[in-house]
This record gives structure tokens, sequence and C-alpha cells, in this order.
């Protein structure tokens, strides 16, 4: 019996007007994961997930949801299944907190308010004044409460953390942790690495409306070693244990880069043996330089 | 829907007193110019227009009776201020809870909930129904505490009927606006129907019995459908009340058609 994904974006490209936004991506998440959606400003994290959402509809490819086939017309039978808060949330800013949250229990239909009181209690927002009047993190913390009061079986968090101090946002991870371990379904899109390798279980990277990378968290923090560029006047082969970012001739000779997971001693070994070295530089590689990797080399698509 | 549509009325609050206020004011303040204008004789002086300025009745209003509350209230108030008060008010509502909710993200949030968009569009809908009939009570209100000023005596029957159909004219406005809002989630285009259909059918309301060529337009006036002269002497012509529902009615389908399917940004 093969298990239905919680999520499933299969093919999904979106056009705005004659400008592709989203091109052909595809990714599953099943029942308990944690997944981070990782790019830069503009690279479709927000489409795509507008999209999940039913505020878009597809140009081309299928969204399913619970095995349901999400469009903007039915989307909101799914609604009551997901929670949802994105970093700068359009809270009813004429509303109170606790208004605001009267109107979502009616909006969820929620007699049992535990999981509220729960959530207040944890990130103490400020719930009597007007929602126009509270500081950015304190409205952070609304949407935040929001978007899991309804306990639901999947949330989907736009830039979830950007607002709040670092006390909170830690409080956000443990939340988080803790909702991951009672087998709530979580897609996070995210500007912070660290966040996303803290709590996600895999992490979907997003270029120019593309899938450029989907990586389990052990192969995420398998990928950590170090980061070597090297030129020399002939080509060489990397050590074993290594993997190619680039390798390309230049009027200096042949510049490789490459990320060593093997010891460091080994390395250096191999770089006393080069025939020809010009120049090298060694760094450590983490998951912030996977990122720069996969952003700031055109072309490069393998990490 | 219901959740929506209390939490709509919340938060036009400030826009449903302020324009009640307003309206109870207006027309406070017209009915008790009513016995100025009743022995004054300039009544009598208005008959005696050229019938090229008395054909101008949107400007002057129906001056054939307005030595009578009924006749005066028809041709001064009803017949002329309260469509270009209510065309500025349909368009004010309309935008605000299609087009400022959208720029303001509130129609994402709300499409995040367990809310379906067609439930999202009947809520406030409801809320144009109420706030217009709040609006055109205050305006009964302040006619009846004028009058009771001016020690004038109202016709309930007439002004009841004059009332209905300026609600039911203004739900149509205010609908047909809000609609178009919905339908294209687009400031401009929501504007610019607004302000056209509105100074379109002031206009040929105005000079239509002026100018020939206008005539065959006539029936394209959202005001023409509303002869408040005509009502205060036969009562209400259903024809006329079926146009609004009619076009109430259209633009309600075809908003929620358009309104299922568009993106929301």
């Amino acid at each position: 019996m093969t298990i239905q994904p919680v999520l499933e974006v299969d093919a999904v490209s979106k056009y705005y007007g004659s400008f592709l936004a989203i091109s052909d991506v595809h990714f599953m998440i099943s029942k308990g994961e944690v997944v981070g959606l990782v790019g830069l400003n503009g690279a479709g994290k927000t489409t795509i997930i507008n999209l999940i959402l039913g505020f878009l509809r597809t140009s081309a490819g299928k969204i399913r949801i619970f095995g349901n086939l999400v469009v903007p017309e039915n989307a909101y039978k799914m609604h009551s299944r997901i929670g949802f808060a994105t970093g700068d949330m359009n809270l009813f800013t004429n509303l109170t907190g606790a208004q605001y949250f009267s109107f979502l229990k009616r909006a969820y239909k929620l007699k049992d308010t535990k999981k509220l009181d729960q959530l207040c209690k944890q990130f103490s927002p400020e719930l009597d004044k007007k929602i126009k009047f509270l500081s950015r993190g304190n409205k952070q913390k609304i949407a935040l409460i929001s978007a899991f009061m309804s306990n639901p079986e999947l949330v989907i968090l736009d830039e979830p953390s950007s607002g709040l101090d670092p006390f909170m946002q830690q409080k956000f991870l443990e939340l988080i942790n803790a909702e991951a371990s009672k087998g709530t379904t979580i897609l996070m899109s995210s500007h912070y690495l660290k966040e996303v390798a803290d709590v996600c279980s895999r992490v979907v990277f997003i270029r120019d409306g593309k899938l450029v990378k989907d990586v389990s968290r052990a192969e995420l923090e398998s990928s950590h070693g170090k980061s070597v560029s090297i030129i020399t006047k002939t080509a060489v082969k990397i050590p074993i244990n290594s993997s190619v970012i680039s390798h390309q001739k230049t009027a200096n000779g042949y510049e490789i880069s490459f990320i060593h997971k093997d010891s460091p001693v080994k390395l250096q070994k191999w770089l006393v043996g080069l025939p020809q070295l010009v120049d090298f530089n060694i760094e450590d590689h983490d998951l912030e330089s996977a990122f720069s990797d996969l952003y700031d080399k055109p072309g490069v698509k393998n990490v | 829907m219901f959740n929506l549509f209390r939490k709509t009325i919340y938060d036009k609050r400030a826009f449903i007193i302020g324009w009640a206020i307003g309206m109870v004011f207006f027309a406070f303040v017209m009915m008790i110019f009513f016995p100025a204008f009743k022995d004054s004789g300039l009544d009598q002086m208005l008959v005696n227009l050229p019938p090229e300025l008395k054909s101008l009745k949107g400007l002057i209003g129906d001056i054939g009776a307005l030595s009578t509350p009924s006749g005066y209230l028809a041709g001064q108030f009803f017949d002329i201020r309260m469509p270009m008060f209510l065309s500025v008010f349909s368009v004010i509502l309309a935008i605000g809870l299609s087009i400022k909710d959208e720029e303001a993200g509130y129609i994402r949030t709300l499409l995040a909930l367990p809310l379906s968009r067609t439930k999202l569009f009947f809520g406030k809908f409801l809320a144009i129904v109420v706030i217009s009939l709040s609006a055109v009570i205050a305006s009964a209100v302040g006619l009846l505490l004028g009058a009771a000023v001016v020690n004038v005596s109202l016709d309930l029957v007439v002004l009841f009927n004059l009332s209905l159909v300026t609600l039911i004219l203004l739900i149509c406005m205010t609908t047909l606006f809000y609609c178009v809002g919905i339908a294209t989630g687009k400031r401009t285009i929501t504007m610019l129907v607004g302000v056209l259909v509105s100074t379109c059918s002031f206009l040929l309301t105005t000079f239509v019995k002026s100018v020939d060529w206008l005539q065959p337009y006539e029936n394209a006036s959202l005001f023409h459908y509303f002869p408040a002269a005509d009502i205060v002497k036969n009562g209400i012509f259903y024809g006329d009340i079926l146009v609004y529902v009619f076009i109430t009615l259209i633009s309600i389908l075809a908003a929620i058609i358009l309104f299922r399917r568009r993106d929301v940004r």
C-alpha cells in the first residue's frame, strides 16, 4: 500500500502575463515531514505557496493536498486542515488580537480553545490592543498562533520568523519541533538557512522559479566539509570523496572548485602532491556555502 | 459568511455612522427649507420658467409640485441630490469592500481560511445591503425630524415608497461597482466604471429632455428608473424595480464566476 503524500506539487508552472514565474516545479511532502523552501527574494517561493493555497491558478501542472486537486474554486475545502502564516501577514488591523482570534475561531468552527490558550501562554501576544498599534514582532506572534490554533494537519509558513526577536525565534523553533514530533506536516519558506537546517527534515532550493535541489537533512549535513579552489597548469583529478562545483580552463590554467568531505590530512597530502599548483584557497563548507554555490555561480546546478 | 458579514459591519462602523449622521443632517436641512420654498413664491417662479430650463430636471429638480411636501421631496431631494450623494456613497463603499481589501491583503488572509470565494462575496454583499439600508433609514429619519421641526405633515406611504426605491437603486449601484472590483481586482477599472456609470447616468437624466440626440440612450441611465415625481403620484412602478433587480443579479452572477476563477495576489 502506498502512502498518499500530504502535499504534491506536480510539474507546476505559473505565468504572470508572459513572465514565467514558476517553471516545472515538482516535489512531494509526506505526513510528518518538515520541509524548507529556500531561495532568494523573487525566486518564486511565495508564488509556490500562493499556488498551494489556491490563491493563484497554475498555468500548467497540478497541486494535490490530502489527495485533492487544488484549484481556486475548491481550495477552501482543504483549508480547515491547513494553517497558514506569513512574515508580513495582512492581519485585520481594525481588530484587537482577541477579536481576531474570535473571528478565526468562528471561521474554523473551533469549540476547543485549549490549543489557542496554550499558544497564547507560550508566545504572550498583546491581545487587547488593536493590531494596527502592535509592533511587527507582536503582529508576527498573532500570525503564528493563528496558523497553529486549529490543530492543522498541514502548516504552511512563508518567512515565518522575520520580525521575531531571538528569544521568540527560539520559541518558534521549539513550536515547530513540537508540532513535527506530533506528526504535523510543515512547509516553511525562509531566508534563514540556520533556521531551516535546525528544524527541517528536507530542503527544497528554488532559483529563478525552478527547483534546483531537493535534499534531505542528512544529505545537507553530509555536504559539510572543505570548499577548495585551486589553479593548476595542468589538468588534475580531484581527490576521492569530493564533488566538483566548477571546472574551467582559463588563461592561468585550470581553475577547479570542489567540496572535500574526507579528512583534512588527506587533502593536505593531495595538495602537496600536485605537480604544477599555481594557487589555492580552502574554506569551511557549510549550509550557507551550499546556498551560495547555488545562487552565486550562474549555470552551476549541483553541489 | 455571517462571520465575515459581522466583521465587515464592524470594520465599516465609522463609514456607517459618518454617512448616517451626514444623511440625517442633509435630509433634515432639506426638509426645513420646505416652508421657505412654499411661502416665498419660488415655486410659482419656477413654474413660470421657460420650458427649456424646466426640462433640465436633473439640475433644478422636478418643479411640478413644489408646494406640497411630497412633491418638494420628490423634486428637490430624491430627484437630484440623492442620486448624486448615492453615487459617491456607492463608489466609496464598493471600492472599500473590494479593491481596498484586496490591496491591503485582507482578501488573501480570508481565502486562507475555510471560506469559499462565493461565501466571501456574499458576506460582503450582505454588508452592502445593510449599510445601504442604514443610509436610507438615516435620510428618512432626517426628513421626519425636519418635518416635525417645521410642523409639516409628510405622507408616510410616499416617504416609504421613495425610500424603498432609493434603497434598491443604492444596492444596485453599489453591487454593480463592488462586482467590478471583486471580479477584476483592479482599482482603475472599478473607479472608471463607477465614475462613468454615475456621471453618464446623471448627465443623461439631466439633459435628455433638452438634447434630442440623447433621447435614444435615456434608458441607459440608472437614474431613469427612479422617477421620484411619478412615484409620488402613482406609487412604485414595479417594472423599474425589476430593471434594478436584473442589473444586480447579472452583476452578482458575472462577479462570482470571475472571482472564483481569478488569481488573488
